[in-house]
């Protein structure tokens, strides 16, 4: 006799979620709209140009990261109790959304400060659902911006 | 699909049932993820959809809808 394996599947293993992961593609946004400003505006060479490229493949991979992850928590996590306690979630999702795709259409720096506060926000919220008290902190990479994170415990 | 089902529990189920319910737990074919144990939650003629017995969790396996025939057999007891 065989047996076969069966999963019950979930989005991710159970109970693991963090807008860490949506965090850090806001602060990737923003480090590759920092590159792409960065460049010359007359673009003369191949390689600056393949180069330029990249970054805004990036630029976009890294904002559908955003939406992706914040969007499965939202749909996912956020459940009766949580948007009680936190009716702006949902306003805050779809501006995060909105922002996200700004960031995709547009090389404005500001857009991407935006999604950043915005997705700390959404972080702050997240954590707080679950009693758990969060601090500021200056990210160690560029564009050393401030992240909301758990304050974790020994 | 805690409380009732756990990480390597064994079942029984039966591949030539002869018709599904709401509420029967089924092991169906998904696309892209494999075998997997579910409750059904809705069934419409040859579709269905599924759902999970632990509400505190989700996956985006429930918003979609599948056909009888994804389903690999229908889960009779639990050793």
């Amino acid at each position: 006799m065989k047996i076969r394996e069966a999963k019950a599947h979930c989005d991710i293993p159970c109970a693991v979620y963090d807008p860490a992961v949506a965090q850090y593609a806001a602060l990737s946004v923003v480090r590759f709209l920092d590159l792409i400003g960065e460049m010359p505006d007359d673009i003369q060479s191949k390689k600056d140009l393949a180069h330029l490229s990249r970054l805004v493949q990036q630029k976009e991979e890294h904002a559908i990261e955003v939406k992706e992850a914040v969007r499965t928590i939202w749909g996912d996590y956020f459940k009766e109790p949580q948007m009680e306690k936190f009716p702006e979630i949902h306003d805050l999702t779809h501006s995060i959304m909105m922002s996200a795709s700004k960031c995709k259409q547009d090389i404005d720096r500001q857009n991407g400060i935006d999604l950043v506060e915005k997705v700390n926000r959404f972080a702050e919220i997240f954590w707080a659902t679950k009693d758990v008290k969060t601090e500021t902190k200056k990210s160690l990479n560029p564009p050393h911006m401030d992240v909301i994170v758990p304050v974790l415990s020994d | 699909m805690t409380p009732n089902f756990f990480e390597n529990d064994i079942v029984v189920s039966f591949r030539y049932f002869r018709s599904l319910k709401v509420n029967d737990v089924i092991l169906i074919n998904i696309s892209k993820i494999g075998t997997v144990i579910k409750r059904i939650r809705s069934i419409n003629g040859k579709e269905l959809s599924i759902t999970g017995d632990n509400m505190e969790y989700s996956s985006e396996i429930y918003n979609k809808k599948y056909k009888t025939n994804d389903v690999l057999g229908k889960v009779l007891f639990k050793l």
